[in-house]
């Protein structure tokens, strides 16, 4: 701003008039001070000579004219010693000056033009600019609320890339495959391992509906249907499925990739918001199971090869086809032939127990008449039981019966070793009954009169190969895995096996059986 | 005299099954091993095949084909003798046309005896297999 000064400001009337009138009319404050020197030419203080009427009103001070500064603000030269510098300058030097500044004893803000009309006078033209000062101050608070909380979300957003890293990496380096989709079975993600073994890449799958583009068969090739896969379990019941059968994913390349699959619901507030399917690539225990199944038939081929073939020859004899036998020829083939028997049975076992540990028997699931199961076992049983001249009874023959849902051959095989050891531990004379209780549960008993067993052994009975120390001497027939095979069995069906018994009193086996059987989960 | 088959690899199971037959007044023809037992049926047709499954060459499964395959010989009663014990053979077996499934050690001669005289006998035929 230039220098201006009023040479004469009496010169004209009219223009004295016009700038009055702007001086006392003009919103802005104006004051018309003499500026005060100490003797080494210090500004310390100016006297208000001439103030309009916004001073006061932008002030808040009254009847300043005449007055000095610091009687008027008292504090002010401590407050804004830099008002006394600015001013003495101006009015000294003539030179204009604008500035802000907030004066402490009156809480305002001031935008201040100031100049000299003559030496050690000044004017000071200034606004009230707290109002301004406040919006501006609030903004920079927002600014400085809103860059910390734009730090904040960066932080936060750190972080959360750290984890997104984390857990792709876990689930990068997980060995199962990975797919997850919304509730409406759109695919929203797949690990890599899902990708290696389906050839998929989630971006060309991402989107599109999981049993559409992944498609599962069954072990002959038949297309699962939708409603069968264990994903839609996991999206309409929140039931977690199990591995307990192999699926075969039909891969992008169209060939199949044995697998065992998991799912779960993924659940946000009780809600199902989309399910998880984790799959294992099974090629190699499929290939195991085949190995073992192949062995299985060859060795129950060959073991029992020889023994048919001792076992028909002998019958030969016996039939007195290659002529007849005296009385000791006779009785040596007959104690051959049962040991042959008894090897025969015991291959079997041994088979069966092998095949029942490896897990590779199949339950076949039926409702079934709980009376059937007498009718059989007195099929099966009475020529043994005959020969030994043991009465096998059934004791529930007039009771009305119930239908049970189970394996009825696995609940057969055990009852027939339960009878079969009941017979075989009895002698000429006694009676073996059957017996049954329909409650929650079906409860079979299998009652005998026989030896039982020494109480000291009774916890070993249902290990392989344990035969009780009493029966060694009496019968020595038993292959010492039937009821480790039938305990085996009893668990597959989801039941139990117990027993009691009193030493010399006989025993009686109790197998226990759920009405329906749960599928066994593996 | 009825004419029996004997389509077997061992020995001494041929030896009592023939022993037996040929007391029940039967001829006996035998094959051990699958290319065998074709050539026995084109020349010699018998009246029932009693045939194993594990053979060397061809196996007892693809003599099964190709009799119940064949329109002149599928008629002819087969009854399988193995040890093959598992419900997968058994099932293959029975699926391809087996008219009986014997697992040998489980079962005494004697009931094989019956089985094929229950055959010989016609009319009496009951589709069943036995363990």
């Amino acid at each position: 701003m230039g220098t201006i000064r009023m040479a004469n400001p009496h010169k004209f009337q009219a223009e004295e008039f016009f700038y009055k009138s702007l001086f006392e009319n003009t919103l802005d404050g104006v004051a018309y001070c003499q500026m005060i020197f100490d003797a080494r030419e210090r500004p310390i203080d100016w006297i208000y000579v001439k103030v309009n009427k916004n001073f006061n009103t932008l002030t808040g001070l009254k009847t300043s004219v005449g007055k000095k500064v610091t009687e008027l603000i008292p504090g002010i030269a401590t407050s804004n010693p830099e008002l006394f510098e600015i001013y003495g300058r101006v009015s000294l030097t003539g030179v204009s000056e604008r500035f802000e500044v907030y004066v402490k004893p009156l809480l305002r803000w001031f935008s201040i033009s100031v100049y000299s009309p003559k030496e050690k006078f000044f004017v000071a033209v200034f606004q009230n600019i707290t109002k301004q000062k406040k919006i501006e101050k609030d903004l920079e608070s927002a600014k400085i609320a809103a860059s910390n909380v734009l730090e904040d979300l960066q932080t936060e957003k750190e972080e959360l890339a750290k984890i997104k890293a984390k857990e792709e990496a876990m689930l990068g380096s997980i060995g199962d495959g990975i797919v997850a989709t919304d509730k409406k079975e759109a695919i929203i993600f797949m690990n890599r391992a899902a990708e290696t073994m389906l050839g998929w890449k989630l971006e060309e799958v991402q989107g599109k509906d999981l049993s559409n583009v992944m498609l599962v068969e069954n072990q002959e090739g038949k297309r699962i249907a939708k409603e069968k896969r264990p994903l839609y379990s996991a999206l309409t019941t929140t039931i977690i499925s199990n591995r307990n059968h192999v699926y075969y994913y039909v891969k992008k390349d169209k060939t199949r990739l044995p697998t065992s699959i998991t799912t779960a619901p993924i659940l946000l507030g009780g809600e199902i918001i989309g399910a998880i399917e984790v799959f294992r690539d099974m090629t190699n225990e499929m290939e195991i199971e085949k190995l073992r199944t192949d062995f299985f038939s060859l060795a129950s081929h060959q073991l029992r090869t020889p023994l048919s073939g001792a076992k028909w020859l002998i019958e030969t004899m016996q039939r007195k086809i290659v002529g007849p036998l005296n009385q000791e020829q006779k009785e040596y083939l007959d104690r051959i032939y049962k040991s042959n028997e008894r090897m025969i049975r015991l291959v079997s076992d041994m088979l069966n127990t092998l095949r029942f540990e490896s897990g590779a028997t199949l339950i076949t699931k039926e409702i079934v008449r709980l009376d059937i199961f007498y009718k059989n076992l007195s099929v099966q049983m009475n020529d043994m039981a005959k020969s030994k001249g043991v009465t096998f009874h059934n004791a529930v023959q007039n009771r009305s019966m119930g239908m049970v849902e189970t394996d009825s051959k696995l609940v057969l095989s055990i009852l027939e070793c339960f009878v079969s050891n009941a017979i075989n531990y009895s002698v000429s004379g006694q009676e073996v009954i059957f017996d049954f209780k329909e409650e929650r549960t079906v409860v079979f008993s299998i009652k005998d009169c026989g030896i039982g067993i020494p109480k000291n052994e009774q916890e070993r009975i249902f290990k392989r190969f344990y035969r009780a120390s009493n029966v060694k001497t009496f019968k020595p027939e038993g292959t010492g895995l039937g009821l480790y095979i039938s305990s085996m069995l009893a668990e597959k069906i989801g039941g139990t096996i117990s027993f009691e018994f009193k030493e010399g009193k006989g025993s009686t086996f109790y197998l226990r059986i759920p009405k329906k059987v749960v599928k066994q989960q593996a | 005299m009825n004419k029996i088959l004997i389509v077997e690899d061992e020995e001494f199971l041929i030896r009592a099954l023939k022993d037996n037959l040929e007391a029940e007044r039967c001829v006996i023809d035998i094959a051990t091993n699958g290319d065998e037992a074709i050539k026995r049926i084109q020349k010699n047709r018998p009246d029932i095949i009693l045939l194993d499954l594990l053979m060397p060459k061809k196996d007892g499964f693809h003599v099964l084909k190709e009799v119940k395959k064949n329109p002149e010989w599928k008629l002819i009663p087969v009854i399988v003798l193995s040890n093959l014990g598992g419900d997968a053979e058994i099932k293959r077996a029975l699926e391809i046309g087996a008219d009986d499934y014997f697992v040998k050690s489980q079962h005494p001669i004697e009931e094989v005896l019956e089985k094929v005289k229950e055959y010989l006998e016609g009319g009496k035929i009951t589709k069943r297999h036995k363990r």
